[in-house]
């Protein structure tokens, strides 16, 4: 665990924070995908650059992005792509995956990398949670960005079903990034800088 | 034949009902208010600021002026202003020439694009927000060549961490 002493409550301090916006001046022009609800220290510190902000909060309505029967991944990966609202001509930048994906099933996991990819380049990046202990559930939190190194944790009364995936699992079945490095945070979680495959 | 009643001037109308709960942000100037009573259907444009403190359906097109959803506001319609603060509720498009605000007690549904946009602490908000808006869809497809060396690397400490995770 590597939270900020003496910066305020729920602050936790990030290595990997810098290294997803590293060559991305102030001013400069940054598309960003957050799979969180609107974050008011997100939209503060992406001001500093001509941002486009995508906020789409999958876990409103998780039962919608369940698999069901049907084994036809199309219409999970088609309520995936009406919830994202993404306009077509959007490329991403950075996805803040935050720990989304440890709260959906691999299916899931499948649609969302399926739906993402063609929004990707090859610099594209992505930043979320990984799973040390696999029994141990996490806290629920809403993510933020406090600055350049710090992330904002704020607890949630929400309590979805969480997977615990390891990182084994979603390399492979979140193929539209690709884990790039891993550093250990609080709760026996880990951060993990994404990239272009 | 003289009416003496009519020649009395009559009392000034009382925008006291609404100056309470009027924002501080706009209160040096003037502006037109849509009480908590009034429903609206349509377009509203018009030459002043407005605070909308009561239901509107439609559109608002003030592109040189302030625009404020008070707190008991409730908009389903695409807002373009000068300035616009929400202290209530929008279901609809925002622009904003200067700024866009969402204070704590705001919810927005729908897309900002305005050059400095605020989301308050406890302001509700879903939707994208674009402070580009000159040039976003020439941005939006241009790929950034600048990668630094770390993140353009093959995975480091994988195997470790893969090994830690179980």
């Amino acid at each position: 665990m590597s939270e900020a002493q003496g910066q305020g409550p729920g602050l936790v301090y990030s290595r990997l924070l810098p290294e997803l916006f590293a060559g991305y001046e102030d001013g400069e022009p940054l598309t960003v995908l957050d799979l969180g609800t609107g974050s008011s220290s997100t939209v503060a510190f992406l001001s500093r650059f001509k941002v486009r902000i995508f906020f789409a909060d999958l876990l409103e309505h998780p039962t919608s992005l369940r698999p069901g029967d049907d084994p036809n991944p199309l219409g999970l990966q088609h309520a995936i792509a009406r919830q994202l609202a993404l306009p077509e001509d959007a490329m991403l930048d950075v996805v803040l995956l935050w720990d989304y994906l440890h709260y959906i099933e691999l299916e899931t996991i499948e649609a969302l990398s399926a739906v993402l990819l063609p929004r990707l380049h090859r610099n594209s990046r992505g930043y979320g949670f990984g799973a040390l202990h696999g029994r141990k559930p996490a806290d629920a939190n809403r993510y933020g960005i406090a600055d350049r190194d710090h992330l904002l944790a704020q607890p949630t009364d929400q309590e979805p079903q969480y997977y615990a995936h390891s990182q084994q699992r979603l390399s492979e079945h979140f193929a539209a990034l690709r884990i790039a490095r891993g550093t250990l945070l609080r709760e026996g979680r880990l951060e993990l800088l994404f990239d272009s495959p | 034949m003289f009416d003496k009643r009519k020649e009395t001037p009559e009392p000034p109308p009382e925008p006291a009902a609404v100056a309470p709960s009027t924002p501080k942000e706009f209160t040096s100037r003037s502006s037109a208010v849509i009480g908590k009573t009034i429903n609206i259907k349509g377009t509203i444009s018009g030459d002043e600021n407005l605070i909308i403190e009561g239901t509107v359906d439609g559109s608002v097109d003030l592109p040189q002026h302030d625009l404020t959803i008070g707190e008991s506001g409730k908009v389903t319609a695409d807002l373009d202003a000068k300035v616009v603060k929400i202290d209530g509720e929008v279901t609809g498009d925002i622009s904003g020439g200067e700024k866009v605000i969402v204070s704590k007690s705001g919810s927005v549904r729908g897309n900002i694009v305005a050059p400095r946009v605020t989301l308050e602490d406890g302001a509700k908000f879903k939707g994208s927000i674009d402070m580009d808006p000159s040039d976003s869809k020439s941005t939006a497809s241009t790929p950034k060549p600048t990668l630094t060396s770390s993140t353009s690397a093959e995975p480091k400490g994988t195997k470790d961490l893969d090994k830690a995770a179980g």
